[in-house]
This record gives structure tokens, C-alpha cells and sequence, in this order.
């Protein structure tokens, strides 16, 4: 009897905490159908009216597009950092690396709000404040260590024996790399190119930063509204950057086990 | 000169050029912008006080800071300030909150997450990490509505008959955390989950084999063993709460601000780069000192409980 009680409290504990974690999106995604312009979740009136005031606000739509274009970009840097690093470790031994592998992960774990602050001083002398480059650059900060961790498991499992025999019937490295490894380690890398997406679509702080009118992204345009005058159109705006979430990360899980990776990065 | 001397050389070049895209960006986007931060600290600002608008009378940089000077003003200005003492004070005073609560949730989820079934653990994996990857204003938005006084959640309480009267939960501490906790708790449950999950197994069932019931198999073996990963998601949970600034700055009210939220207030709002500078210099230097003492603490009792 006192140990199924246990176990009941434990699973009310899983629930609570369950919730807390998906009422919130719920909530804001559920907003955007509604029609009231207050903040009172809609009842039983349905509405895509905000929706359609979005797509055709222009500077809701530039947003959109500069989001799309910084991501663009950030998976770009974040693949080229991260595959190379990934390589690096799996294939070499450095004098300090460990030490290097550690610090090639730190920037993930620094808050935005120091990183884009010394971005921003320096954005300033070197002239990128107010390009695309420099929010791309700051979120492949946080984009390519993720990059290095999915691509250093898949590297580690891969079978070693498979280049060599490339090797050996006369690949160069460069070959055996681009025929046989690259299409074996594919799925991660699309994994980590949609992990440095969903980041960089969704990140804020930075782009608040060291974005300017030209280059704003949709978060920097939600946050005004959201500290100013809430509406709706913000829950729309949250719609979109949670469909584009959720569409990607589906993808993800199609393509490798989320569970595995979880497992893995234990240090 | 052979073919397989030449492929050695290629390769040992090879060896360094793979990580230069990694030095490249962590000399010149990570560590370089850090040094120069505090280089920029060290300037004269334009302004006249912490407070109002900065004398910005020239327009390309001359209205930031006053180059090529070197002072310790701005950090003098800071400590001095009753008005920035209080926001640091406050600043830890809620990464502290933050982190006990963050603690609390992770550790008892991670574990749930441990025990459940291949199917459950999935979902549950999904769930906690959907936060982390989506937008953080959504994430406000959504507790402004369900927080507000006609809010699903004071709803509840009344209608279960907890409280009379709606409660102001919104822009008060207690928004502040749950807001706070939602952001960082799905790294520190993904953390303990991957630390549970590292340990062996056979130490639990061999305990329970020798008559320890599950309690007891528990908080003598899977505790006291997973307590070094919960260690490291303990420390990440302090760096980022001590970087606090969407949760102060969206669900909180003028007494409940943070450093970081100070730092494009006076980047931006009084156009004083150098005290932006330095505020977000010591909120780094906040990050080192707290992980430090809380090395210090775990290094001694882990001595005093081996000696």
C-alpha cells in the first residue's frame, strides 16, 4: 500500500512536470487561433486572421526572411567548425587535447548576453555591426559544439577498417573521406545542420544585440510587442518559429536516435 | 622524395588545418571579443551619470566612449553605486533561488526519466528538451497568459478552492523563477538522465540482492553515484542563472532586475559602452568567483568525508 502511494505521487510528479514544460508553447500556440485581441485564451471562435495579417506585414515577412537568411549562414559556419573539429579529434592525438576538446565546447555554456556584448564591441571596430555575418557568427558559438558532439559520436562508432580498405585499393585521404565517410556520417551531419537552425531561428539575445533595423530577425521583432502591447500577432509570430521548430526537429528524429545521443554526451 | 613521405607531411599539415576553423573562431569570435570587453571597460564613458541619457554629441564612435583613454571609473561608479549594488545583490540572491529550484525539478525528473519504460523514455526526452530548442519569447508569452490574474493557472487554484481570489503571479519573483527554471532545467535533467544512465547496474541489484529494499538501494548506491554529473549540471545551472535576462526582464518589475539586463540598458538606452562593458565584465567575473567558492565547498567535503 505505502509503496503504491510512492508510486502514484512519483507519476503526478512526471505529469506536473510534463506539463509545465508544454503548457506554456501550448498556450501561446492556442493564442494565435483566437480572435480576441486581449489576453483571453479563445473559446470556442477559431480565427487565422493573425496569421494572415503576419504573412502580409511586410516587416513581419522581412523578419522572417532575415531569420532565415542568419540561419542560412550559421549552418554554414557551424558545419565547417564542427566537421573539421569533429575529424580533428576523432583522428588525431594533440598535446592538449582534452584541454582544446573542453574549451572547443565552452561557448555553449556562456550566457548570450556576454557573448554578444564582447561581439559587440568588437563588431563595432571591425565594421560587421549591422551585417548578417556577425549574429550568424555568434550563433554558430552555440550551434557548432552542438555540431562536434552529434558528428564525434557517429565518427567514434563508425567502422575505422572502412576508409582503410578505401585507402588501400589507392583513395587519396580527401577521396576516402568524400566517398566513404562523408555518406556514412551523413544523417548527423543534417542533424547538426538542423540543430544551428533551430537555434539560430530561435535565438533572441544576440540578435537583439548585434542586430540593427536592417538585419532584425523575428525575435527581435516579437520582443518590442511582447513588452509593450501584447496581441495576438505575436502568438502568431510564436506559431510560425514553432511549426519551423517542430518541422525540423521531426526531421531529426528521423534521421537518428535521439535517445542514443542523450546517453552519450554523459561527460 | 617518396610518395609516402609526402603523404606523411600532408597528413601532419593536414592535422593542424583541420582545427583551424576551430582556433579561428575561438581567437577571434570568442576569446579576442572577451579581452577587447575589457578593454572597452577601461574607457572613459561619455556619459555624466549611470542614470538618463549619455552625452552622445558625436555621432561615429565618439559618442560610445572617449578613445584612447584608461580608467577604472566605470567599475569605481559601479561599486559605489547603491543602485548597481542592489541589482548584483538581487542578481545572486535569484541565481540562487534559481538554482535550488532547478535542482529540485531536475533531479527527481531525471530520474523518473531513468525509470521509465523505452517508449515513456523517448517522449519524455522530447519533452524536456522542446524548451531548450524553442524560442524563449514564446516560452514568455505563454506564462504571461497562463500567470495573468484571469490565467488558466489562478483559475485552477480558485476553482479548487486553494485561494479566494485571483494571486498576482505575473511580473513578480515567483514568474521570474518558473520562467527562469523552464529555460535552463532541460540541460540539467538532460545531464543527470545521461549521468544515471552511465552508472552500473549491477551495484543497485547486487545491493538489493543482499535485502536493501529499493528506498535504501537508492540513496546509497544510485544517489551518492550520480551526485558527479549532478555536480557539473549544478554549475552549469549558477553560470546561467547568474546571466538572467529574459526572465527579469519580460516577467519580472523594476525591483526585480538583473545585471544582464542592465547591460543593454546601458549600452543601448544611454548609449555607454564602456559601463556596458564593464557591468557584462563582472557578471563574468560573478560566473568565476561563485564556481570557485562552490569548488572550494565540494573539494572540502568530499575531503572531510573520505578522511
Amino acid at each position: 500500500m505505502k509503496r503504491s502511494i510512492g508510486k502514484v505521487t512519483f507519476h503526478l510528479f512526471g505529469l506536473l512536470l510534463v506539463t509545465y514544460f508544454t503548457l506554456p508553447m501550448v498556450v501561446a500556440v492556442l493564442m494565435s487561433f483566437g480572435p480576441s485581441r486581449f489576453l483571453r485564451l479563445p473559446t470556442n471562435k477559431w480565427t487565422l486572421k493573425w496569421y494572415v495579417e503576419f504573412f502580409t506585414t511586410t516587416k513581419w515577412m522581412d523578419g522572417l526572411w532575415n531569420s532565415l537568411i542568419v540561419s542560412g549562414l550559421t549552418i554554414v559556419f557551424a558545419l565547417i567548425v564542427g566537421m573539421a573539429t569533429a575529424l580533428a579529434f576523432t583522428k588525431y592525438k594533440y598535446k592538449w587535447g582534452a584541454g582544446l576538446y573542453t574549451l572547443s565546447l565552452t561557448p555553449v555554456f556562456t550566457p548570450a548576453v556576454i557573448i554578444a556584448m564582447s561581439l559587440l564591441t568588437v563588431a563595432y571596430r571591425t565594421g560587421m555591426w549591422g551585417g548578417y555575418t556577425i549574429i550568424a557568427v555568434a550563433h554558430s558559438l552555440w550551434a557548432f559544439p552542438l555540431v562536434i558532439m552529434v558528428l564525434k559520436v557517429s565518427l567514434d562508432g563508425l567502422d575505422k577498417s572502412l576508409e582503410e580498405a578505401a585507402r588501400g585499393m589507392g583513395a587519396t585521404p580527401i577521396q576516402a573521406f568524400f566517398t566513404v565517410t562523408l555518406p556514412l556520417i551523413m544523417p548527423s551531419v543534417l542533424v547538426g545542420a538542423l540543430f544551428a537552425f533551430i537555434i539560430s531561428i530561435n535565438e533572441f539575445i544576440m540578435a537583439l544585440f548585434l542586430g540593427t533595423v536592417d538585419t532584425e530577425t523575428l525575435p527581435r521583432i516579437i520582443y518590442p510587442v511582447l513588452r509593450y502591447r501584447l496581441t495576438p500577432l505575436v502568438a502568431a509570430a510564436s506559431g510560425v518559429l514553432m511549426l519551423l521548430t517542430v518541422l525540423v526537429l521531426l526531421l531529426a528524429a528521423r534521421l537518428v536516435n535521439l535517445g542514443k545521443l542523450v546517453q552519450y554526451q554523459r561527460s | 622524395m617518396s610518395i609516402s613521405i609526402l603523404s606523411e607531411r600532408l597528413s601532419r599539415y593536414n592535422k593542424f588545418f583541420l582545427l583551424s576553423p576551430l582556433l579561428f573562431f575561438l581567437i577571434f569570435f570568442f576569446a579576442g571579443p572577451l579581452l577587447w570587453l575589457f578593454r572597452v571597460s577601461l574607457y572613459q564613458s561619455r556619459g555624466s551619470s549611470g542614470f538618463g541619457i549619455g552625452g552622445a554629441d558625436g555621432k561615429e564612435g565618439g559618442g560610445f566612449y572617449v578613445e584612447g583613454t584608461w580608467t577604472l571609473e566605470n567599475y569605481f561608479k559601479f561599486f559605489q553605486d547603491e543602485y548597481f549594488r542592489d541589482i548584483m545583490f538581487f542578481t545572486v540572491e535569484l541565481a540562487f533561488i534559481v538554482t535550488m529550484v532547478t535542482m529540485l525539478v531536475s533531479y527527481p525528473m531525471a530520474y523518473y526519466i531513468y525509470k521509465a519504460g523505452a517508449k515513456l523514455k523517448t517522449f519524455l526526452l522530447i519533452i524536456v528538451i522542446l524548451p531548450k530548442l524553442s524560442n524563449m519569447l514564446v516560452l514568455v508569452y505563454g506564462l504571461q497568459i497562463l500567470l495573468a490574474n484571469n490565467g488558466w493557472i489562478n483559475k485552477a487554484l480558485v476553482g479548487l478552492g486553494i485561494i479566494d481570489e485571483p494571486v498576482k503571479l505575473v511580473y513578480t519573483l515567483f514568474s521570474v523563477v518558473v520562467s527562469k527554471v523552464l529555460l535552463i532545467a532541460p540541460y540539467t535533467i538532460l545531464v543527470i538522465t545521461a549521468a544515471l544512465h552511465g552508472l552500473d547496474r549491477t551495484l543497485r541489484d547486487a545491493a538489493m540482492g543482499l535485502g536493501a529494499s529499493g528506498t535504501r538501494a537508492f540513496l546509497t548506491i544510485t544517489f551518492p553515484l550520480s551526485l558527479p554529473g549532478s555536480y557539473v549540471a549544478l554549475l552549469i545551472t549558477i553560470v546561467w542563472a547568474l546571466g538572467a535576462f529574459v526572465s527579469p526582464l519580460l516577467l519580472g518589475n523594476p525591483d526585480l532586475q538583473t545585471l544582464a539586463v542592465e547591460v543593454p540598458k546601458q549600452t543601448f538606452e544611454n548609449v555607454n559602452w564602456a559601463m556596458g562593458s564593464a557591468i557584462a565584465f563582472i557578471i563574468l567575473g560573478l560566473m568565476f568567483v561563485v564556481v570557485l567558492v562552490f569548488n572550494l565547498i565540494i573539494g572540502s567535503a568530499i575531503k572531510w568525508r573520505t578522511a
